[in-house]
């Protein structure tokens, strides 16, 4: 508990000697003590920058308490003093901390030896509360009282404006004030008559129901069914929500308004906590207003429309261009923010607000914010599809490639629509992204883009394409792809993406796709002959990927080729699927017995 | 998130070991508190002292035998065993209080008991501290030398730190000048709040918030004393005053409920501000001449909603804010949600609206604001109240709310066995039929000097000197009871 004196009783302190070293360590940790303040205003609450200056300012606090016991400050207007000597000093115009201390009232600061670290965290973020509060609310007093600190007391002063009128003095309230003062409880006749002197506070006969009965048989102790009822009361309230309660009363008071100037009022005010809650980080609590808008909206459009209306151009007005920004500027800090609260109230907003979603996913810095973005984008996209793939205008490649993700999570059909804009993107990386989306999809028309893909000038993408269009086992992709094999350049793309072509032409061409392996392994090449084997070998290698009966006739027609390494390749092959079948069998007749 | 289970009840969380010692020290201190209870009245031999004696060392070896040590210090007002803080909910109150008075008044800070403690120590410590009597030293010497003599080896004792110790009279003096000018400055803080918000001026609540914390730490230090103040009935700025006095009334409601220091604040400042609503009503229908009728009732009734307006827009939405809002809105309606204003969704009353509506109930009717504007005895008030528990109030709160007041609450005019009448002025926790009293006239009804006389006191005997025969009207006998509960 603070103590409090008037202006008159806080005398300077006695100048005495204080030792040298002494007056350097508080000089040294009070300087600390600055920059650590100073680090808590630059960096997000659970950065570990301030973090760590605090805990290295707690131990030079509790070095100095170890030695000394106690160390008793006093405020000045812009400085600290230890028994007399300046121990800090605020820069010349700047709001330090003797200021701080100051301003509130505070004129003492004891700190006692024993001091918790967690003491002196509250400490500093009170100051530092007190310090960012525009509006004056926030009183550093008040902020420390409201910490239970057993190593710390300070001294505040009685100011002028504090002290109460004087008594007794001719009634300043006027007769008009005094009139709405009366309470409106009302008594029954019975309760009004005059005053039965010496009748007893007992009697049962008074009593409304047995409940009271039982609870006036003792009035003086209370049974165990009482206290359970107060034990019962004091856990209700473990569940206020604290500001939260604030919300239902808030639209109560909407539903029961008469005029327009009340409901409008009371929006206003409805709009002043939302923008608080905002500006707090509390999402969850801005989700709920959102939430009651809705619902009001509902209750309103059957019996006053105008009203319905309103609330809809309220939920509007907080996903408007400005209002995301402002949300854009609190995603871009480097901190943690509850995104899946975040994502809560940004889907509650109305469809309306998608262009300004995609705008902000091109100003987002962290991945985190994007892609918390993208899963807003995803939500709406299921229920209207084209609003956000009107972002694949959008002129920045990461903001494209961004939506060709986002409509392929759908796994709507008429995305392929879109998305044949996005495959032909001068930037490949949204190119190979429409890909991906596209693959998700499955359907006739996603693969035809694919096999247009597989003309892509990025390797990457061709070989995303075939594999692709491999999994979908596309028929129509296969003379397409036997034109990529055929192609005189074919044997200079990496050895990965030729592996992909001959699997895809296998799996999705089954005996067909053999016949194409076959004519190209047996085909002569009179130049490049090293490299054109290689690429036969791949091709033979992918054979193991059939499961088409056919293939072991295949691989003896390819035992007896001109070619020894294709024959040996051949005959190995051949051997090895002979030895898998056989093994296969081993075990099925083996299951049999 | 605790468990519920399906009437109701909460089974707490997981414990610590943290929390086990809290639970350890509650106990332990309600056990000291009944076995100082029971040594105060029966002798050291006696079956039924030995029994709590018995009780207590259960308790003390328990502690001893989980922790190792018992170490229970009085710090800054507050209990700590082996420095963890103990918090006391209502359950605990009163043993929690009476055993910091004990400290206090044996000038012991701490009680440092070493695991081998035999139940003969425990038993004669006890007795030791109940009936030692300073002598040529101070009290602390006192016990401490005796319990070196009975050979009581396990317990040790510190002494009470000077910033600890129990006020001096000069010092109790001051605290009564801060209480007070305390009290004053709620009702200013009240009276400019309130007209600002007429105004229409920018409201500060900030100083608000301060002099409810003032409030809240006075009160904790003495409550009697805000009592006491409550009584003050004739005073010019009274339309203030009534929020004042409700506003401390729920504080020592909340206070022994077990509320910590930050809801009893939140509180405070709630009751502060319950009726600020009123401000906001037309002007029209404050200039109106006569009485109101129906319709300008319907109009006042509208005040919680404008209360709930006028305190978000002058105020971010802090816990205190949120509080005031949520108590503003709900003091009229009543357990069952009737009363106003009317509401569509089902809620539960708040905490602290229930405690707000019998302390505004129980002030608005002892001060004469009622309707008829007749103000009735407090033992009345409390009677009338009790026919509206379970519909306009909490029927457990106000039994604890009879049970602080007493029977016969704070300013009530009584009339005693020896035919003197006399005004209560404080109540006695170990008693609420015989509170303290002041006689203000003599049988032959002369009014000498008032003399203050505690009716719970016994004679030779084991007898009461005197008792209360019945109540008087403070008003047909043109009395002003608060003239001398409180010097002003």
């Amino acid at each position: 508990m603070p103590e409090t004196r008037t202006s008159w009783e806080i005398t300077s302190q006695e100048v005495s000697l204080v030792a040298p070293e002494k007056l350097r360590m508080v000089k040294e940790f009070l300087a600390f003590a600055v920059r650590t303040l100073k680090t808590m205003l630059l960096y997000p609450q659970n950065n570990p920058i301030p973090s760590e200056f605090k805990k290295n300012l707690f131990e030079k606090f509790s070095n100095y308490l170890d030695e000394y016991e106690e160390l008793k400050l006093v405020a000045e207007q812009n400085k600290i003093l230890l028994s007399g000597e300046v121990v800090h000093e605020d820069p010349p115009q700047e709001e330090g901390l003797a200021l701080a201390l100051y301003r509130d009232g505070i004129r003492e600061l004891i700190f006692k030896n024993g001091l918790k670290l967690e003491e002196l965290e509250n400490f500093l973020e009170a100051i530092k509360v007190a310090l960012q509060s525009k509006s004056g609310e926030d009183d550093l007093v008040t902020l420390l009282w409201e910490k239970d600190y057993l190593h710390l007391r300070y001294t505040v002063i009685e100011q002028a404006s504090d002290l109460p009128e004087p008594l007794l003095l001719e009634s300043t309230s006027t007769e008009e004030l005094e009139k709405i003062y009366y309470s409106e409880i009302s008594l029954g006749e019975e309760e009004l008559a005059p005053l039965q002197e010496g009748k007893p506070m007992l009697e049962l006969a008074d009593l409304v129901s047995e409940e009271i009965a039982r609870l006036l048989k003792n009035i003086t102790s209370f049974e165990r069914e009482e206290l359970a009822e107060i034990n019962s009361l004091l856990q209700i309230e473990r569940f206020y929500r604290r500001q939260a309660e604030a919300i239902p009363i808030l639209f109560e008071i909407l539903l029961q308004e008469e005029d327009s100037a009340g409901f409008n009022e009371v929006l206003s005010l409805i709009e002043k906590i939302l923008e608080e809650f905002l500006a707090d980080c509390r999402f969850d609590l801005a989700a709920e207003v959102l939430k009651q808008y809705r619902k009001n909206q509902e209750y309103f459009r059957g019996r006053l429309p105008a009203r319905a209306d309103r609330l809809a151009l309220a939920v509007e007005h907080w996903g408007e261009k400005d209002q995301l920004s402002k949300l854009a500027g609190l995603l871009n800090q480097d901190k943690e923010l509850p995104t899946d609260q975040i994502y809560q109230y940004l889907v509650l907003l109305s469809p309306n607000s998608i262009p300004q979603f995609i705008g902000l996913l091109g100003e987002l810095r962290t991945f985190s914010s994007r892609k918390l973005l993208c899963q807003v984008l995803e939500y709406f996209a299921h229920n209207h599809l084209e609003q956000v793939a009107s972002g694949i205008y959008d002129k920045r490649w990461y903001v494209v490639r961004n939506l060709a993700m986002i409509l392929g999570r759908t796994q709507d059909p008429r995305i392929a629509t879109y998305l044949k804009r996005t495959l032909k993107h001068s930037d490949f990386r949204v190119r190979k992204e429409t890909i991906l989306a596209l693959s998700r999809l499955n359907t006739a028309e996603a693969n035809l883009l694919l096999v247009e893909s597989l003309a892509d000038p990025d390797r990457k993408i061709r070989i995303n394409a075939t594999r692709a269009l491999a999994a979908a086992r596309e028929k129509k992709a296969l003379e397409p792809l036997w034109l990529q094999i055929n192609r005189p350049d074919f044997w200079e793309r990496g050895e990965d993406e030729i592996k992909e072509s001959f699997e895809a032409l296998v799996s999705i061409g089954e005996e067909e796709g053999l016949e194409y392996v076959y004519n190209y392994i047996r085909k002569f090449q009179l130049w490049h002959r090293a490299r054109y084997q290689e690429c036969k070998l791949l091709a033979l290698k992918a054979l193991e990927k059939s499961s088409n009966p056919n293939l072991s006739g295949y691989l003896e027609k390819m035992t007896k080729l001109k070619n020894k390494t294709i024959r040996t390749a051949a005959r190995r092959l051949l051997d090895h699927l002979t030895a898998k079948s056989q093994r296969k069998k081993e075990q099925t007749d083996a299951g049999k017995n | 998130m605790p468990e519920k289970t399906d009437f109701g009840a909460v089974i707490p969380g997981p414990e610590t070991d943290q929390t086990r010692l809290v639970e350890l020290g509650k106990i332990l201190v309600n056990q000291l508190y009944v076995t100082f209870k029971t040594a105060q009245i029966y002798e050291q031999n006696n079956l039924a002292f030995l029994k709590q004696s018995q009780n207590l060392a259960r308790v003390v070896e328990k502690i001893l035998d989980q922790n190792q040590q018992l170490y229970l210090q009085l710090k800054n007002g507050y209990l700590f065993l082996n420095d963890t803080r103990l918090k006391f909910d209502f359950a605990g109150y009163i043993g929690n209080k009476f055993f910091i008075e004990e400290m206090q008044r044996t000038q012991i800070g701490s009680i440092y008991i070493q695991p081998g403690v035999t139940q003969r120590e425990l038993d004669k410590f006890t007795y030791l501290l109940v009936h030692a009597e300073a002598q040529s030293q101070s009290l602390f010497e006192t016990i401490e030398k005796r319990l070196s003599d009975i050979g009581a080896n396990h317990i040790v004792l510190e002494e009470l730190p000077p910033e600890e110790y129990r006020p001096t009279p000069d010092q109790e003096q001051d605290s009564r000048l801060i209480a007070k000018r305390t009290f004053f400055k709620a009702i200013s803080v009240v009276k400019e709040v309130m007209s600002n918000a007429r105004e229409q001026k920018l409201i500060n609540l900030a100083r608000a918030k301060r002099v409810v914390q003032s409030l809240v730490d006075q009160i904790l230090k003495d409550q009697k004393l805000f009592l006491e103040l409550s009584t003050i009935k004739n005073f010019d700025e009274y339309t203030f005053v009534h929020s004042a006095n409700v506003a401390v009334l729920c504080i020592i409601l909340g206070l022994r409920l077990g509320l910590d220091r930050k809801e009893l604040a939140e509180l405070g400042f709630a009751a502060l501000f319950h009726d600020i609503g009123k401000v906001k009503l037309p002007i029209d229908l404050i200039n109106k001449p006569g009485e109101f009728d129906e319709f300008d009732w319907e109009q006042m009734r509208k005040h919680p909603t404008m209360g709930v307006k006028t305190l978000i827009s002058a105020r971010s939405l802090d816990d205190f804010t949120t509080r005031a809002v949520v108590v503003c809105f709900e003091h009229h309606l009543t357990l069952d949600l009737t009363g106003y204003p009317k509401i569509r969704e089902k809620r539960i009353l708040n905490l602290h609206t229930r405690i707000l509506q019998i302390a505004d109930a129980y002030n608005a009717m002892t001060s004469g604001r009622v309707y008829m504007k007749t103000s009735i005895a407090p033992f009345e008030v409390l009677r009338k109240m009790w026919r509206l528990a379970g519909k306009g109030f909490d029927p457990v709160l106000l039994k604890l709310f009879v049970n602080i007041m007493g029977i016969y609450p704070v300013g009530s005019l009584v009339l005693l066995d020896t035919e003197e009448v006399a005004v209560v002025y404080q109540a006695n926790a170990d008693n609420i039929y015989r509170p303290k009293v002041k006689i203000i006239a003599d049988r032959s009804g002369k009014k000498p000097a008032p003399i203050s006389v505690d009716l719970n006191e016994t004679i030779g005997g084991g007898n009461f000197s005197k008792s209360i025969v019945r109540v008087l009207d403070a008003e047909k006998y043109g009395i002003e009871v608060g003239s001398y509960v409180v010097d002003y």
